[in-house]
């Protein structure tokens, strides 16, 4: 009976979103419902019991979250250029190569993903601390590590895809290398970068470890949210997370309209 | 812009198959030069060592008389229009047209009135503001040739144009690409596994087998003449007939025929009829004779199993599969 297997799959859609939702509207809760029904209580009511902006207010005015965002926002800004500046190029010299080849190299690039994110995050501060790496620009650098691996294999699928006379047709046509890459073949897959870029962003955006360990003073917005949370001022903390939640939300709106299974394959048939 | 064209002992290998090899091909300015060959000789590699896009082995690619072996494709002003069209999907007919005179440095209103002008040779004026996306076969391949064309190029190499179009439109585009290359008296390079489009366009066909240019030399020549065995069995719709010399008093030699160079009915050459195929021009009747399947062309219907006669009216000489002498008309 196709109308009682569609009710149960609803069933089941609902419950899943209801798991994962549970945490954001918490947040909301936390938020937007004074403290009294919040934190006050041993059972916290689940429904909203009133309605404040003072927790907004006061986290803004207490804690000193302007900075920590900024922060995040270039080190995110960074990551995000820096995988599509060497993660393009990347992309493109392995789509040239046989598929036995390449996938072979991106198997290497994916071993530093494989190893605990603390262990290579260590030896990493270091070095930076030497180099005078040991702020933002050393996180943006660290959290490269863990990004590009998967942009250069999101990319690569999309310029394995695209016909290879495109790309010889514009050098026909009187197209350098350079003037190919910028106006065919980027603008041909848009899609893939645009995900690459996104993804690359994101990650950024809530990394931890590498942030706590290469810059623990003068760092990120994890980094200082979770300080906050440890000194005691959990709901204040709470509330403001919420306001940077807001464009992770946003960017996977956006996503969800690129996201198709084919990027993730790498341009691999399965 | 017209160019003479020139290759020198071109060699060209993939992995251990030498596609090309030691091949040397002349091209006159302005002529129409068609690249016939069956499936997998090597054609497509030949335009691309040609353009640029596939680097040699070994040789010298000559244009008018520059040596441009080295040089990378962007710098050889040689125009190209591939099979599949390669028309830039992201862009307009317009954008698409316009991108060889952008990289060439052009200004705005130049190539605005190029772009017009070529779009109104082409008769694509209309669909100069569409998507490339939205174009039929036979307006793709209008757009691919009004790109190729809108530069000044020295050459112009087509790697089987027409090919994705429907029989009709393929036609009409065939005789106006003929006419369009008689008018604008450029160098043409096509390469095509179609007889039908080297016996239209063709001013010369260069024949290519085994990596090599087999004969070279105008339709008619090369079938009336084919250098060898090959070729013979190789050109027109139907094979040329071969048969042993012997049996028509020309010992030591492979007897070589057309389909209608026969008279039919007189004694000579006699064989059952296993095939009688009706076509506009008249009966093509298949039979063997000592072993070798023949092919003749007739002016009445047989029956299967009846006998069909016939004496040679014309015939080529060839001994080692190559021709040794030919009798005209």
């Amino acid at each position: 009976m196709p109308s009682k297997v569609n009710y149960a799959t609803y069933i089941g859609a609902v419950l899943l979103a209801i798991i994962f939702l549970y945490p954001l509207y918490i947040l909301f809760m936390i938020t937007f419902v004074p403290t009294f029904y919040t934190f006050g209580q041993l059972y916290p009511p689940q429904l909203p019991m009133g309605f404040t902006l003072s927790n907004v207010y006061q986290s803004i005015t207490q804690l000193n979250l302007i900075k920590p965002v900024f922060r995040s926002t270039i080190v995110a800004f960074i990551v995000g250029g820096l995988s599509l500046v060497l993660g393009i190029p990347a992309a493109y010299g392995l789509s040239k190569l046989g598929a036995r080849v390449s996938n072979k190299i991106i198997v290497l690039l994916f071993l530093i993903n494989m190893m605990p994110g603390i262990v290579v995050a260590i030896p990493i501060s270091v070095d930076f601390l030497s180099l005078g790496l040991a702020n933002i620009y050393g996180v943006a650098l660290a959290q490269e590590l863990v990004v590009l691996p998967l942009s250069v294999f999101i990319m690569l699928g999309g310029f394995r895809a695209l016909p290879r006379d495109l790309e010889n047709q514009a050098r026909v046509d009187g197209a350098s290398l350079g003037t190919t890459m910028l106006r065919v073949l980027i603008p041909l897959n848009r899609a893939p970068i645009i995900v690459a870029f996104l993804l690359s962003w994101m990650t950024s955006w809530d990394e931890f470890t590498y942030a706590v360990i290469i810059s623990p003073t003068s760092s990120t917005f994890p980094v200082q949210l979770y300080n906050y949370v440890t000194r005691g001022v959990p709901y204040e903390a709470s509330a403001i997370s919420l306001i940077v939640t807001i464009p992770v939300i946003i960017i996977a709106a956006v996503l969800q309209k690129y996201l198709k299974s084919q990027y993730l394959t790498g341009g691999m048939t399965i | 812009m017209t160019a003479k064209l020139e290759l020198v002992e071109v060699s060209k290998s993939f992995r251990s198959k030498q596609v090309l090899k030691k091949l040397s091909l002349e091209v006159e300015d302005g002529e129409f030069l068609v690249i016939l060959g069956p499936s997998g000789m090597g054609k497509s590699t030949l335009l691309r060592s040609i353009v640029g896009i596939e680097p040699v082995d070994g040789g010298k690619v000559l244009v008018d008389g520059e040596d441009v072996t080295n040089r990378p494709a962007n710098k050889r002003n040689i125009a190209m229009v591939f099979q599949n069209y390669a028309l830039y999907p992201t862009m307009s007919v317009y954008k698409n047209i316009a991108f060889p005179l952008k990289m060439a440095g052009y200004t705005r209103d130049k190539i605005d009135k190029k772009v017009r002008e070529i779009a109104e040779t082409l008769k694509i004026t209309e669909a100069l503001s569409q998507n490339v996306t939205t174009l039929s076969g036979g307006q793709k391949q209008r757009v691919a040739l009004a790109r190729a064309l809108v530069r000044d190029p020295k050459l112009f190499l087509l790697d089987e144009p027409l090919s994705n179009l429907d029989a009709r439109v393929r036609y009409a585009a065939r005789q106006e690409l003929k006419t369009l290359q008689r008018e604008l008296g450029h160098t043409f390079v096509y390469v095509t596994h179609d007889q039908a489009e080297a016996q239209t366009l063709a001013d010369r066909v260069a024949v290519l087998h085994n990596g090599n240019i087999e004969q070279i030399g105008t339709y008619e020549d090369l079938y009336e003449h084919p250098g060898t065995e090959w070729l013979g069995d190789f050109l027109g719709d139907y094979p040329m007939n071969f048969i042993n010399g012997s049996l028509v008093g020309k010992d030591g030699y492979n007897v070589g025929f057309r389909t209608n160079w026969i008279s039919e009915g007189k004694a000579g050459l006699k064989s059952e009829v296993e095939l009688c195929q009706a076509t506009d021009v008249g009966y093509f009747v298949s039979c063997t004779i000592d072993g070798k399947p023949i092919v003749v062309q007739t002016s009445r219907k047989y029956k299967i199993g009846a006998e069909v006669k016939f004496s040679l009216e014309r015939f080529n000489l060839y001994k080692d599969g190559k021709l040794e002498e030919g009798t005209t008309e």
